[in-house]
């Protein structure tokens, strides 16, 4: 590491306008950030001008690597030595080819604008930083902005990375404030507004983005639209979890099913729990948690206790300091007397049930809420503000970690910046299946990352680089096993940024029984190994099935959730003697279930077979075994086909997957344009199969491709290219082609 | 007298029984307290007069905990907060003559 000391000795940047001083803050100063605190000698021939004071504190990323790209090693970092409630953190994120590490480390000053400290925390690819110890160097002068070198130390040859000031904030993250018409929010506090309150408390406005501004981030606000009218809810103007989730996924600009660092905030009167409930961090359904918070403001907390020296001021506070409770929970912050429970991302964390920080409740400390308030200083706790600045960005990002858990899968080796993700999805309004209806799910792979991936091209399949469990609301998680799994040359593919593969699972049942049967609430997540040690974990996909809607169903699932079913779905049916009880237990599905799902699964698998003639080894005569050939039915083929794609499209496209809709089609049209001699039926099956996926938003490219196909069946005597063009979609469990399908 | 009962910290599936009187038992099963309010369940209890003074037992048969707690006398209402010790080998049981509130 080089000595120089430019940073003392040469002239001083100004701080920016609007960045806080000596961790105060006021309504001059509307931006406040973390505050200035890092203290540069006076420039010569300045001495007039007041010492100008140069935050060390902030984010820095390493500049432009050398080197080829799999070796080329960067780093962000995030320094905590000033400014606001510093915590004398430093921590970043190494990444290095295909790898990454998140380390965290305590620190001290040990001169002038230079800090040194141990790590603590590691997380991810430990070889990329073997070192125990790190120093940190900050300089800057008029002329060249910020900069930090940053050497590791202490394991093997020091490694030395230069840095450039990127900004004072940590992480930017977006606000919606939405309000019913007959909420009352506090949006804003005096923080003198009431008498009980620490003595050295200064007196300042504070919006509930400062209060995280203070905690880092650079916040910013959605414009709000009009108070919601809540005339039409007639009597029912209260709130439940679920009518506050559907609100955030119609209402909220930025509602996405992904992880981001934007957060809607909803003020409404009461929720349907009634006066006890102020406020909740509803957002623990579905696949992205802690998206969306809601106060409410005519509950417990617009009742100031009898006596109060100023109940209105009581009463704006507790709104105030509510929400700000509420959406620390959307970054993951645990009640202050239940850090110690659940998945800490450190653990074990101590609980701390006397603080005063937003994430208590007042009236739990000892001497309840007056006590509370007259030590309390808008605040989040130490701990919790090394877990919002410094923890991996994955367990605080809103969308990302599930609430109250780090991670789903302990143990796996992933990158809090990867360049994959993986997602689990359904091609369907709800997340809700009928009773019976076999679970198909897509996994998605996509390159998130600005370089091409180089990935085995059997990824994807089972049994290989995949585990996907599935969890059934509080029981033990049961892991997919496929039923079967194939061999393959190892091959590698190069997946482009942007690109992503896809695959269809039948996560209903495997090689240990059904995993997806009876009703109720069921959590997915899938975990693909990489090749080179690395995890990608899948964010959670919640499913319910839906109860029987009538009692035949209850019956019949005493056959249709065996194993044997469970296996001939998989496969598409079949034409063995063995599994003749399964087939009918499938064709009875088909008869008496017509209308449901799981009719349009048992047609599959009931006329995939019959459309032709298909080998059988029987033992014959002699004992010896025998090929027999079986003997095909086109008529019923073509109906159970025409019946399971082509009656309610969409349903067949929903419930078999857009991945598998397609694959069917293309197999059945082939069929009728080759062996039933119907070229005309076999282009109308694919017009309307490409007319229900385009109108189900699959990308243009897939349905060019299958117009094409179309054009080749419905051309007389081209049963050549039926054949070739078949050919790949007719083999079952083949990796799909990079950025088949699509979602708009 | 009215009770209101609630449920709060530490329950992790605990089957819980009440035993008020004048009033059945009551058995609430597999409670979960929810992280984001810490509040599993709540209940309200239409107990007759003579009840003012008198016992409440709570009983968690899979931990084999129970406490009791008497009975305000005298009061139109009264709230009973339930909670699992931390360590899971006690039960806290508070009463009070307002609400709970819950963020």
């Amino acid at each position: 590491m080089s000595d120089d000391n430019a940073f003392d000795t040469e002239e001083l940047l100004q701080d920016e306008a609007g960045f806080e001083e000596d961790g105060t803050a006021g309504p001059q100063a509307p931006a406040a950030g973390l505050a200035a605190g890092v203290q540069a000698p006076q420039p010569s021939g300045a001495a007039l001008v007041a010492p100008v004071r140069l935050r060390a504190s902030g984010l820095y990323r390493s500049r432009a690597g050398s080197g080829l790209l799999p070796f080329r090693r960067s780093m962000e970092l995030r320094l905590d030595v000033d400014g606001r409630y510093p915590q004398s953190t430093a921590s970043g994120v190494l990444r290095g080819g295909l790898q990454s590490l998140h380390w965290i480390a305590s620190v001290s000053r040990i001169a002038a604008n230079t800090w040194r400290g141990t790590l603590w925390f590691k997380d991810g690819a430990t070889s990329l930083l073997p070192h125990t110890r790190v120093e940190i160097r900050v300089s800057g002068t008029l002329l060249r902005p910020r900069t930090a070198r940053v050497r590791f130390s202490g394991a093997g040859a020091s490694m030395t990375h230069d840095m450039e000031f990127i900004s004072p904030w940590f992480d930017q993250v977006e606000f919606e404030f939405d309000q019913t018409d007959d909420a009352h929010p506090a949006r804003t506090i005096g923080t003198h507004s009431h008498p009980n309150r620490p003595a050295t408390l200064p007196s300042e406005t504070l919006s509930i983005e400062d209060a995280f501004r203070r905690a880092g981030f650079n916040v910013s606000v959605a414009p709000a639209g009009p108070p919601v009218p809540l005339a039409a809810a007639g009597a029912n103007s209260t709130w439940s979890d679920t009518e506050l989730h559907d609100a955030m996924q119609l209402h909220w600009s930025r509602f996405d099913n992904r992880a981001q660092w934007a957060l809607w905030v909803m003020h409404a009167r009461q929720h349907d729990s009634g006066q006890s409930l102020g406020g909740i961090m509803f957002d623990d359904i579905g696949p992205q948690h802690r998206q969306g918070t809601a106060i409410f403001t005519d509950s417990f907390i617009s009742n100031a206790p009898a006596g109060d020296a100023a109940p209105a001021a009581w009463v704006a506070r507790m709104r105030y300091w509510t929400a700000v409770h509420e959406m620390g929970h959307a970054f993951n912050l645990a009640h202050a007397w239940q850090k110690s429970l659940g998945n800490g991302w450190i653990s074990p964390l101590p609980d701390d049930p006397e603080s005063r920080s937003f994430m208590n409740y007042p009236f739990r400390v000892a001497g309840g809420q007056t006590a509370f308030f007259s030590d309390f200083a808008f605040r989040f706790s130490d701990a919790e503000l090394l877990f919002m600045r410094h923890a991996p960005r994955r367990f605080v990002q809103m969308g990302h970690a599930a609430w109250f858990d780090h991670h789903g899968f302990e143990g796996a080796s992933t990158s809090p910046q990867p360049q994959l993700r993986l997602e689990l999805r359904v091609h369907r309004e709800q997340r809700r299946l009928q009773f019976l209806e076999p679970a198909m799910v897509e996994l998605k792979l996509s390159n998130v990352s600005d370089d091409p991936v180089l990935l085995p091209v059997d990824l994807l399949e089972g049994g290989h680089h995949l585990t996907l469990v599935v969890k059934r609301g509080q029981n033990p998680a049961r892991v997919w096993q496929p039923f079967a799994t194939a061999c393959h040359q190892p091959r590698l593919c190069v997946l482009a940024p942007a690109q992503s593969l896809y695959e269809p699972v039948f996560v209903g049942a495997g090689k240990g029984g059904w995993l997806v049967d009876e009703p109720g609430t069921y959590t997915l997540q899938a975990c693909l190994h990489l090749p080179s040690g690395e995890d990608i974990v899948s964010t959670p996909l919640e499913l319910r099935v839906s109860p029987p809607s009538q009692q035949a169903e209850y019956v019949h699932a005493q056959d249709f959730f065996s194993a044997d079913v469970g296996r001939v779905l998989a496969f598409d049916g079949s034409r063995a003697d063995v599994l003749d009880s399964a087939m009918n237990t499938l064709r009875q599905t088909t008869a008496q279930f017509g209308e449901c799902a799981a009719a349009r699964h048992a047609e599959v698998a009931v006329g995939m077979p019959l459309r032709q003639a298909g080998k059988l080894l029987r033992p014959g005569a002699q004992g010896a075994p025998e090929v027999h050939a079986s003997t095909p039915d086109p008529i019923q083929a073509r109906d159970l086909l025409e019946s399971a794609l082509l009656k309610d499209r969409h349903a067949a496209a929903a419930t078999l997957g857009h991945i598998e809709y397609r694959m069917y089609a293309e197999r059945f049209a082939a069929w009728l344009a080759k062996d039933a001699g119907d070229p005309p039926a076999a282009a109308a099956t694919m017009r309307a199969a490409c007319d229900t996926l385009r109108a189900r938003h699959v990308k243009p490219e897939v349905i060019a491709d299958m117009e094409s196909f179309t054009q080749t069946i419905a051309a007389v005597g081209a049963v050549g290219a039926v054949e070739a063009a078949v050919g790949a979609a007719a083999r079952a469990g083949t990796p799909r082609k990079q950025g088949e399908h699509e979602r708009s | 007298m009215q009770l209101v009962v609630d449920l709060q910290e530490g329950f992790d599936g605990e089957d819980v029984l009440i035993r008020a009187p004048g009033v059945e038992p009551i058995r609430l099963a597999g409670l979960r307290t929810r992280m984001q309010t810490g509040l599993a369940h709540s209940l309200s209890i239409q107990l007759d007069g003579a009840a003012g003074g008198r016992t409440l037992s709570v009983v968690v048969p899979a931990l084999a905990l129970s406490q009791a707690v008497a009975l305000p006398v005298d009061v139109p209402a009264a709230w009973l907060g339930i909670s699992l010790a931390r360590e899971r080998d006690a039960l806290e049981l508070r009463i009070q003559d307002t609400p709970f509130g819950y963020v």
